[in-house]
């Protein structure tokens, strides 16, 4: 062995090596003040854009069609259904309704089978797909109240991986997405802007801006 | 022993034979072929394969009989492993079943002490009823405590508030113990909610008094007549559900662009729900998101309507709004002498609402700086709008306590003052202390922030501070490239129109005509090719 490896020699390799590294680390380092970085910022802003607004939940999209849902919330509150913050059906893929002063009115969203499953986004013909496709980036935005958990408890079935998909199938087509988590205790709502600040519906930067 | 053994073996045929009903003197050949057809027919037979083995021993077959034999001792295995494995199932169910047994035997005591327990425990865990003087909640002393710092609330909140008065009698209707009004009282959204409950109040008041005929007419017009259906005049209280609901409502129409949609859903609503007298704001509301809609889309027909419709909702709190959008599309439709009346019904309304003590300083602040607005934008009336300007700013000036919205509309006021100060070409001083009340206001969004700075760019320009514009100019620049879309509500058209006058340069004010443009928010631009524009503005300022 004494006669392969000198202190020398093995001295030389080592010094070798680490110069070569110092000499990749400093080209890498050149190299990444050249890279640009697509950042996803989750930065509300003000917008003249209208929402189009979507439920998240157990792995389903409900897009709400509001006014149809305002139009069977007002023939309930007309009948005196909604009255004492009852719950009343909106009969809208299993919506329930719940009109009061906090929250405007409350949807409250519980069996999702008539919904439409996340993975259907990359199905080009599907009903889910046209309904993301029909939003024009020009004058809408869309919004989603997402489920944190499933009614049961679980992380499985929330509206999260539902909301990601979706959302990442809309910045494709530059399409603004805003959201906010709901749960069963409180769930999605629409309420009157100028009375609170939380009832803004407000889309978030796109990555590349 | 040879010829008892021959007997012992043939006894066995004989009996066999007998057995399978065949004669005597079957030789063992057939014997051996009955059996062999026999076994066809039941071939794990051990008995019969045995039969089969010493048939062909006696025979002298000894190989074939050694076969059967070893057939039988497989076939007795099968036989035995099959009852191994049945006796084994018999004794894993007599275990189970005395399991279970055991089980039972065990548990059923358990539970029945443990039933006996619960009912003990809740028995035993019944609280003892406090005595009326030993609950603290009843002291005296404790409700005097609570109402006195109730009083300190109120005092506190009406100085910050002046604007909201404090019904104590709500406490007593809502049965409420002192208490509990004043940690009502203490929530986040407590006074929002107060003051949204005064403003359905004042309604009601409003809706009562107008009798279904509009609080407010025109000297300058003939009397309105109004169709049945656009008359919130159905009899009945407010409907607490459905004012809620349209309010929310509002959040959905608020941005809505299609201005046909915004005009269905207020019919298809009306119809459903058939307004109420008390409910005039709620209609006025929505009236009013589609007269501003087919303004901004310029339909000149749509929106006189709509402006009718808003005005038989009788709400004095939109004769303002009704009137500030004849005003404009009017002119916009050409008609001057239409638009000169509705400006001065707006100004009689202004006139009307500040009579009128249900209105704040701050709003009758916003209708003079509108009426100052609509003076210079479609009558260049440079004076009738520089004196509405300074009437709001006086107005705002009595006002002691500075509330966010009263800053507000300072601010904006003092944005249409700059305007005018930078048409009027003014002295230095006065536009650099204006500038410096603006700067600190802190109250203007991005938008008005790049109206402010393009104006402040071309005072710079007409007055030949080029080093100053190129700082301005920077700042506009950097904003658009933070602003992801441009927002803002600036109408350019009196400020261009004042350039002719204002500029004598044509040079500068070819260059101020370039920075209107770009900074026009109603014409719909990417604010890439803005910054393009106000590179070129840039461009030639470095070149001078």
């Amino acid at each position: 062995m004494k006669d392969l490896i000198s202190l020398d020699s093995l001295t030389d390799i080592v010094s070798n090596s680490v110069g070569i590294l110092i000499i990749f680390a400093v080209i890498n380092l050149i190299h990444d003040d050249n890279k640009t970085y697509q950042l996803e910022i989750p930065i509300e802003h003000a917008t003249e854009l209208s929402p189009v607004f979507f439920i998240s939940k157990d792995d389903h999209l409900l897009q709400m069609d509001t006014d149809k849902l305002f139009a069977n919330a007002t023939l309930q509150a007309t009948n005196g259904a909604a009255a004492n913050k009852r719950l009343f059906p909106l009969d809208y893929s299993g919506l329930l309704g719940k009109i009061d002063q906090d929250n405007g009115i409350s949807f409250y969203a519980r069996d999702t089978t008539e919904w439409d499953p996340f993975q259907d986004i990359d199905k080009r013909q599907s009903k889910l797909r046209q309904k993301l496709d029909s939003i024009n980036p020009k004058t809408h935005f869309a919004y989603f109240f997402v489920y944190d958990s499933s009614e049961n408890g679980a992380a499985i079935g929330s509206g999260f991986e539902a909301f990601r998909k979706a959302r990442e199938y809309l910045k494709t087509r530059a399409i603004k997405t805003g959201w906010q988590p709901v749960n069963s205790e409180a769930p999605t709502h629409i309420c009157d802007r100028s009375f609170s600040p939380r009832c803004a519906y407000l889309p978030s930067y796109l990555g590349s801006q | 022993m040879p010829n008892n053994k021959k007997n012992n073996v043939k006894a066995p045929f004989r009996l066999l034979k007998a057995n399978w009903n065949l004669a005597p003197d079957t030789s063992l050949e057939d014997l051996l072929s009955h059996a062999q057809n026999k076994l066809n027919n039941d071939p794990e037979n051990p008995e019969l394969i045995y039969n089969i083995a010493e048939i062909q021993r006696h025979l002298g077959e000894l190989d074939a009989a050694n076969s059967s034999y070893k057939d039988v001792v497989q076939a007795t295995h099968v036989k035995t492993e099959q009852r191994s494995l049945a006796l084994e199932n018999r004794l894993k169910r007599a275990r189970s079943h005395t399991h279970k047994k055991l089980l039972l035997v065990t548990l059923l005591p358990l539970l029945a002490i443990a039933l006996i327990a619960t009912a003990l425990w809740n028995t035993l865990a019944v609280p003892e009823p406090i005595p009326e003087e030993a609950n603290p909640e009843k002291f005296a002393f404790t409700e005097w405590l609570a109402k006195q710092q109730m009083v300190q609330i109120i005092t506190t909140l009406q100085k910050q508030n002046p604007e909201l008065s404090f019904d104590f009698s709500r406490q007593a209707s809502n049965k409420q113990s002192p208490m509990e009004f004043m940690q009502s009282l203490m929530r986040e959204d407590a006074i929002q909610k107060m003051k949204r409950d005064q403003q359905n109040a004042k309604n009601n008041k409003d809706a009562k008094n107008k009798n279904g005929q509009p609080l407010f007419q025109c000297s300058k017009e003939a009397a309105i007549s109004c169709p049945a259906k656009d008359i919130p005049n159905a009899p009945g209280e407010r409907r607490k559900e459905v004012v809620l609901l349209m309010e929310a409502y509002r959040s959905i129409l608020e941005n809505e662009q299609d201005c046909e949609k915004i005009e269905s859903s207020i019919r298809s609503i009306g119809e459903q729900l058939q307004w109420r007298e008390s409910e005039s704001r709620i209609k006025a509301d929505l009236e009013d998101f589609a007269v501003e809609c087919f303004y901004r889309t310029k339909n000149v027909e749509k929106t006189i309507e709509h402006a009718r419709k808003l005005q038989c909702t009788g709400d004095a709190g939109y004769i303002n709004s009704v009137y500030w959008y004849l005003t404009a599309i009017n002119h916009h439709a050409g008609d001057t002498n239409k638009a000169e009346t509705s400006y001065q019904c707006f100004q009689e309304a202004t006139n009307y609402i500040e009579k009128n003590n249900d209105f704040s300083p701050a709003y009758v602040a916003s209708r003079h700086r509108e009426s100052g607005a609509l003076a210079w934008l479609y009558f260049n009336d440079l004076a009738t709008a520089t004196n509405e300007l300074e009437k709001a700013r006086n107005i705002l000036k009595r006002i002691k306590k500075k509330t966010p919205t009263v800053l507000e509309v300072a601010g904006e006021i003092d944005l249409d003052l700059l305007e005018t100060y930078v048409t009027a070409n003014i002295d230095n001083e006065t536009f650099e202390s204006l500038l410096q009340d603006i700067n600190s206001s802190g109250r203007l969004t991005d938008g008005y922030k790049q109206i402010k700075d393009t104006l402040v760019t071309i005072y710079y320009l007409q007055n030949k501070q080029f080093n100053k514009a190129k700082i301005t100019l920077n700042n506009i620049a950097s904003r658009f490239k933070l602003m992801p879309e441009y927002i803002c509500g600036w109408d350019w058209s009196g400020f261009k129109r004042g350039l002719d006058d204002s500029i004598n340069d044509p040079d500068i004010r070819q260059q101020a005509i370039k920075m209107v443009d770009l900074a026009d928010c109603y014409v719909e631009i990417p604010n890439n090719d803005r910054i393009s524009r106000t590179k070129i503005v840039k461009k030639w300022l470095q070149e001078k």
